[in-house]
């Protein structure tokens, strides 16, 4: 998707490629995802999208999970995401376990690679020395009761369960080295574990939890560990849909340290979400004070200067270039939706984005041209009527349509009138209630209720 | 004078009475007529204007028994198809024997009754108007089932004389009544109740707090083809409500609800369009019919007839086939609205001190002061043994 600056040339190339291309429909991506359907724009074609390209950012665990996800949703670069998932799985994991199962759906299409079976015996002959030494340790070192050292091994349980692809018994033996933590080092290390444990398994909520106990050690040291635990915090509120707490996160990342956390995301990739998770949580003067100007933007801006289209939109926005705002996103929607966290989320973030610019829009102008808006904002003159009446209706913006001319008006509700129908309408109230409760009373006292009657 | 009804025919009965009628008490003649009506019923009529005629004290010194000849005369008037004529004769009675101007007797709903029988419903309005809420039950004899007969029987003549808020409240009075089991009444006058609460719009349909539980529970489960219609209605769903209309036509008819159902209707579609001015300022004719679902030149007139009623402000441009919706323009900047606001003002003054009156009563009342005596001992108690 985000490529470094170096690429950029590559990039605008990739795009003006899809777009001479305007004959495939839209809308494949309704795979395996249950029932998130994304409209992309009429002339996008996958045919032209590198993904060597794309996933040069990437390394590990993170390439491979990519992969995966973009093989389940976009049919058409399904065979080149497998066939490189393999060759990953193969060089740098020992998960045998995946390995077949991408084989199977590979085997499905017409390529020419065979399963290498030598490969998967070897390794799992391996791996299965490999745990047996881990567990005989483990046990001796349970006799001797030697604490660092079972903390330890467990440890390396975790990690060799995780190279495996086994992430249940990681996280369970990471929860069993806990157990043995004694020094602050000790107890990050062990949130981190499972944190990013979590975070594969993509149980958001106990990724949290873990990344705030960790920020509870006091004299935690590794800033390395820190920064990866910010970030998996940051990306798990985006998934969570919690915008405005993931945006408040991502800005705080630090960038000094973005090197160690690639096997994660790429600085590309913290600065599109972060600026995302901010274009729909925050209003326009948070935007402006958080993101681009003054002290607390410092240093998210180094973020946006990696990815200058983010800049640009966000400036927009701020400036209200619509159009051109409008422009990016849709720009960007194809290479959004194959992300593995923006995915299921994308369509309500730009959808709240499109919402805001049009209140934000309507909120400066006393009477404004509905045609002229539709324009601005990419749409027919009808569909923009029904957002804003959408909006009006819901009282966002205050306003009045004049339909016929097709002009906005605003529209100040007089409150002393207001004010006058509410209070009558509560004494209207109080009196028919406390009349009600009073002849209630009064049969009751009288004993007349309906009853069966003791003859 | 002796008499053995068990061995008398109606004749000699009949004799008996006449030449009682000018020999005994009045109150000893109304006894006897209450027993002897049991068998014979049509005495009542030939009796009945002399009976109203004797004094008050009379009337009263027999007091049941003249209450029951009285629901009976009401009865058979309204059996034999002549209400009409019964009429006079119950008002004298109930003016004799009401002891306050205000006080609900058990003739007021009898009165109801004939009045609704005979459709004229502006002498019930007179009667209705004076506003009878002041409940003694035991001096006037009054049973619960009387108090329910009023409300319902007020809240019909209110709705025929399209009084719809009025008639809300005599229904909601009835839905209300302090109960622990269920009563007929009150289940046909729930469904009045949230028919009407559709048509006075500012009301709830919900049962209000104070509402016994037995009713709040069962009852709105009973009436479930009105409860249907009133959330369609609330939600402005023209079809689901014209579905449930199709779906219970039968029931409503029964009951005899229909004609309500039907205004209900109406009503929808003003309460769609009003939903329509709090955004646009004018709508074209297309759009109206689009959302009232209803013919193109159907439009002008139905948008005529809410601005003539007055439920709308707008003006019609035919030229251009729009509506243009005007404001509001009731402006509160006069002595009228703050007349309006110190007649509120006074009348919840009013309320409160009812309701400190009330509250001194109960306060002064033997049973409460004993209860709380009861009470307080048994708090010196616990805390005298924990100390």
């Amino acid at each position: 998707i985000l490529l470094n600056n170096n690429n950029n040339n590559l990039n605008n190339n990739n795009n003006e490629n899809n777009n001479a291309n305007a004959n495939n429909s839209n809308n494949a991506n309704n795979a395996n995802n249950a029932n998130i359907t994304i409209t992309l724009p009429e002339s996008v074609n996958y045919a032209d999208f590198n993904i060597d390209q794309y996933l040069a950012n990437y390394s590990g665990v993170s390439k491979i999970n990519r992969l995966i996800y973009i093989s389940e949703n976009e049919n058409r670069l399904k065979n080149a995401a497998l066939e490189r998932a393999i060759f990953e799985i193969k060089s740098k994991t020992n998960n045998t376990s995946l390995y077949q199962q991408l084989f199977t759906k590979l085997s499905n299409s017409t390529t020419n690679n065979t399963l290498d079976q030598t490969w998967i015996d070897i390794t799992d002959r391996r791996c299965i020395t490999t745990l047996d030494k881990l567990e005989n340790e483990l046990a001796v070192h349970k006799i001797n009761l030697l604490k660092e050292n079972i903390r330890a091994t467990h440890s390396e349980i975790g990690d060799y369960y995780y190279s495996r692809g086994d992430l249940e018994n990681s996280l369970k033996a990471y929860a069993r080295s806990r157990d043995f933590c004694v020094n602050p080092q000790h107890n990050l290390l062990m949130c981190y574990n499972v944190a990013r444990v979590n975070f594969e398994l993509r149980t958001f909520n106990q990724t949290i939890n873990f990344v705030s106990k960790a920020e509870q050690i006091a004299d935690a040291k590794d800033k390395s560990i820190i920064t990866k635990l910010a970030v998996l915090d940051a990306i798990s509120h985006l998934a969570l849909r919690k915008f405005t707490l993931a945006a408040d996160k991502f800005v705080k990342i630090p960038i000094e340290n973005s090197s160690l956390f690639t096997e994660i995301v790429s600085i590309n990739e913290v600065c599109v979400y972060g600026t995302l998770s901010a274009l729909a949580a925050y209003d326009r003067l948070q935007i402006k004070r958080k993101l681009l100007e003054g002290e607390a933007s410092k240093n998210f801006r180094n973020f946006l200067e990696q990815v200058p289209d983010m800049l640009e939109l966000i400036t927009c926005f701020c400036d209200s270039k619509y159009s051109r705002c409008l422009d990016i996103l849709n720009k960007y929607k194809p290479e959004f939706a194959l992300d593995l966290y923006l995915r299921e989320h994308i369509e309500s973030i730009y959808q709240s984005i499109r919402t805001k610019s049009i209140v934000q829009y309507c909120s400066t102008f006393n009477a404004l041209d509905i045609r002229k808006m539709a324009i601005i904002f990419q749409t027919t003159p009808e569909n923009i009527e029904k957002e804003i009446v959408d909006q009006i209706s819901k009282n966002v913006i205050r306003a009045r349509i004049d339909s016929h001319a097709k002009i906005l008006y605003t529209f100040n509700e007089d409150g002393r009138n207001l004010m006058y129908q509410s209070t009558l309408k509560t004494g209207e109230n109080f009196e028919r209630e406390t009349n009600g409760l009073l002849l209630r009373m009064n049969l009751v006292m009288q004993n007349l209720s309906i009853k069966i009657e003791k003859s | 004078m002796d008499f053995d009804l068990s061995t008398a025919n109606e004749d000699s009965c009949l004799s008996f009475l006449i030449a009682a009628k000018n020999q005994i008490r009045p109150s000893d003649f109304i006894r006897y007529l209450a027993r002897i009506s049991q068998r014979f019923d049509r005495f009542i009529n030939i009796f009945m204007e002399d009976i109203c005629n004797a004094p008050s004290e009379e009337l009263r010194g027999a007091q049941q028994e003249f209450l029951v000849i009285c629901r009976r005369y009401s009865n058979i008037s309204c059996v034999n198809n002549n209400p009409l004529i019964a009429i006079k004769p119950i008002y004298t009675a109930l003016i004799k024997i009401r002891r306050t101007s205000d006080s609900l007797t058990p003739l007021h709903p009898c009165l109801l009754q004939l009045c609704l029988a005979a459709k004229t419903y502006e002498f019930a309005h007179q009667l209705l108007e004076e506003e009878t809420f002041n409940i003694k039950a035991s001096k006037n004899s009054l049973n619960i089932e009387d108090y329910l007969k009023f409300c319902y029987y007020g809240g019909l003549i209110y709705a025929g004389l399209k009084n719809y808020q009025k008639s809300f409240l005599f229904f909601s009075n009835a839905v209300t009544a302090p109960a622990t089991i269920i009563s007929a009444i009150v289940v046909e006058s729930y469904k009045k109740f949230v028919l009407l609460s559709l048509l006075c719009s500012n009301s709830s349909y919900q049962c209000p707090k104070f509402t016994s539980t037995v009713v709040c529970r069962t009852i709105p489960q009973i009436a479930s083809a009105y409860t249907e219609f009133a959330n369609a209605y609330r939600d402005n769903s023209a079809e689901r409500m014209n579905e449930c209309v199709a779906k219970h036509l039968e029931i409503y008819k029964k009951d005899n609800n229909f004609g309500l159902i039907k205004q209900c209707t109406k009503r929808l579609n003003l309460r769609l369009i009003k939903k329509k001015t709090e955004i646009f300022l004018t709508l074209s004719f297309t759009q109206i019919a689009e959302t009232l679902k209803i013919n193109v030149d159907q439009v002008e007139s139905v948008i005529l007839q809410m601005i003539v009623s007055g439920d709308l402000h707008a003006t019609i441009d035919q030229n251009q086939q729009i509506i243009n919706f005007s404001a509001d323009s009731r402006d509160y900047n006069n002595t009228e609205s703050s007349r309006e606001l110190e007649n509120r003002i006074r009348k919840a003054i009013q309320i409160t001190e009812k309701m400190q009156q009330l509250d001194v009563k109960i306060r002064l009342d033997k049973r409460y002061i004993g209860k709380q005596i009861l009470q307080e001992n048994t708090d010196w108690g616990k805390t005298a043994r924990n100390n």
